[in-house]
């Protein structure tokens, strides 16, 4: 069969093509080259593919299986869609208004269902959980909660611009400071942690097949090496301009 | 030298030192033990111990919803966590329910499936133990969905493209209040907050979740405030969930690099701010 062969070929190419991209992406931090953009505009041509290739095939099964059914539910549908197409007026700009409508119902429905349980769930159980024991089991839990209380509320304060910081409040203020660049350094750390492990990752999926990565990396690596080679000589040959 | 050309010390040169020399080192400290590994003992925290005692102390029968919150892009930090968490879930006597808010996620868990061949290896049948119901792109509007009608969020399902409801595994089941843990590993947005308004506020569903390690600082209120009962973070967490379900995997493996890199970033930053003092005090004076 011709598409399983051209499958098993496509399967025995994959890790030449994960090192490749990866690398041209990687050739990046060497340098802006032509290898990283023309990885950078693949990437963006398939993921774009990817995700409209998806949305249609969910809506597609939505049509088979839901909306196809009834003439009622048909003509639903294609009022949806309709309405759904007028987001493509935000480049005209004669009718951009008509963009507004399928918007604003986006914008309506997202808010109303976020705002429907926000207060509760983002906001009062946030609160509630700041009302904790001063005094706690352990003097490692009290001197935490103690901390925690101090935190929130000198926190609260240094966001409270009705008065100036001076006086008590230019101690809380400092202590403020202190706590959220606690939580920044905190911040920090994850953040390191993710990115480590997204290079730790692809580094880990380039040597799980040696003859792909050492190949590509010795051609991407030599031609960058040449092209800065050959610039330098050329930058030396050339009289500077406005010199004597 | 030109005159007036003042020689720079050695921590000046250090903070104007190329980040490809930085990169290099990086990369070295990455190959050199994944190529040779070191093997760094690790302790497990209580965190991933309250999440794996979340899913351990499922009731024989219940019904748990997996949702791959993820896109590839995250796979690295997230892949051997998902892998985990349904390795365990299989080997528990429970209903799992599959599905995703994000295209990838979809493909991912079926991945992740065809990896562990539930039919083969834990003796689950799909459609019966199991149920991949694939994607919703309606992010958190698609949440409330399924909250109230998992049929009209997931009208089919992924793997044979069949009405849902023609599966066993969906007798008695209509929406979130008929779920008795949600599992969400994700990157992003939707993800956690949208969870929570959705389905955590309005029906009280028992709700873990693991996630990228950046997202510990959005994730801590939420565990703080009890809304999320354990999670997971980082590939660290995920190594040591590994070591509790006893399924060695990716995560375990890369911990040396994630050790080696760590150490590399703490002596960039403390030769950084010695620098920065040092030569502020040198301009100083």
């Amino acid at each position: 069969m011709v598409t399983d062969w051209i499958a098993s070929v496509i399967t025995a190419l994959g890790p030449w093509f994960t090192a490749f991209f990866l690398l041209c992406i990687f050739s990046f931090t060497y340098k802006e080259n032509p290898w990283f953009r023309f990885a950078e505009a693949t990437y963006l041509g398939v993921a774009t593919a990817y995700t409209i290739g998806f949305n249609l095939d969910w809506l597609l099964s939505q049509w088979r299986t839901v909306w196809s059914l009834t003439s009622t539910k048909i003509m639903l549908f294609s009022l949806a869609l309709l309405v759904g197409l007028l987001w493509y007026f935000r480049f005209s700009k004669k009718y951009f208004w008509l963009y507004r409508i399928p918007l604003s119902i986006a914008v309506g429905t997202y808010i109303g269902l976020s705002l429907r349980t926000m207060v509760f769930a983002q906001f009062l159980h946030q609160i509630r959980a700041t009302f904790i024991p001063l005094v706690a089991k352990t003097p490692l839990d009290t001197f935490n909660n103690i901390l925690i209380v101090i935190m929130v509320l000198t926190v609260l304060l240094y966001f409270y611009f009705t008065l100036e910081h001076r006086g008590p409040l230019k101690y809380t203020s400092i202590f403020a400071r202190y706590t959220m660049m606690a939580g920044f350094g905190a911040a920090y750390g994850d953040t390191v942690m993710t990115r480590m492990a997204l290079l730790i990752g692809q580094a880990r999926n380039l040597l799980s097949h040696p003859p792909s990565f050492a190949s590509i990396a010795i051609v991407i690596l030599t031609t960058l090496l040449v092209s800065d080679y050959l610039r330098v000589r050329r930058e030396a040959r050339e009289p500077i301009k406005g010199g004597p | 030298m030109q005159a007036g050309a003042e020689k720079k010390g050695v921590w000046e040169r250090l903070q104007e030192v190329d980040s490809r020399i930085i990169y290099l080192l990086l990369w070295i400290v990455i190959l050199w033990p994944l190529i040779s590994p070191i093997g760094l003992p690790i302790s497990i925290s209580a965190g991933t111990r309250e999440y794996f005692k979340m899913i351990d102390d499922l009731k024989p029968g219940s019904r748990v919803v997996l949702s791959y919150d993820l896109s590839f892009a995250g796979l690295p930090e997230l892949g051997p966590m998902t892998l985990a968490t349904l390795h365990h879930l299989l080997t528990k006597d429970v209903k799992i329910y599959i599905c995703s808010f994000w295209e990838a996620g979809s493909d991912i868990a079926a991945d992740d499936i065809k990896a562990l061949n539930p039919e083969k290896n834990y003796g689950k049948v799909y459609g019966r133990d199991y149920i991949h119901m694939g994607y919703n792109p309606m992010r958190e509007v698609g949440m409330a969905q399924f909250a109230s009608d998992v049929y009209k969020a997931f009208p089919t399902d992924y793997i044979n493209k069949k009405p849902l409801e023609t599966y066993e595994i969906m007798k008695g089941v209509s929406g979130a209040k008929d779920f008795d843990l949600l599992i969400s590993i994700q990157s992003g947005t939707p993800g956690n907050p949208e969870w929570v308004r959705q389905w955590i506020a309005p029906f009280g569903i028992p709700y873990i979740l693991g996630a990228l390690g950046v997202s510990v600082p959005e994730v801590a209120p939420y565990y703080n405030a009890g809304q999320v009962k354990a999670f997971i973070a980082g590939l660290r967490s995920a190594a040591e969930y590994e070591l509790l379900v006893g399924r060695r995997g990716v995560a375990l493996a890369q911990q040396d690099p994630l050790s080696t890199t760590h150490i590399l970033v703490i002596l960039f930053v403390v030769i950084g701010n010695l620098g920065y003092f040092f030569t502020r005090a040198k301009g100083k004076r």
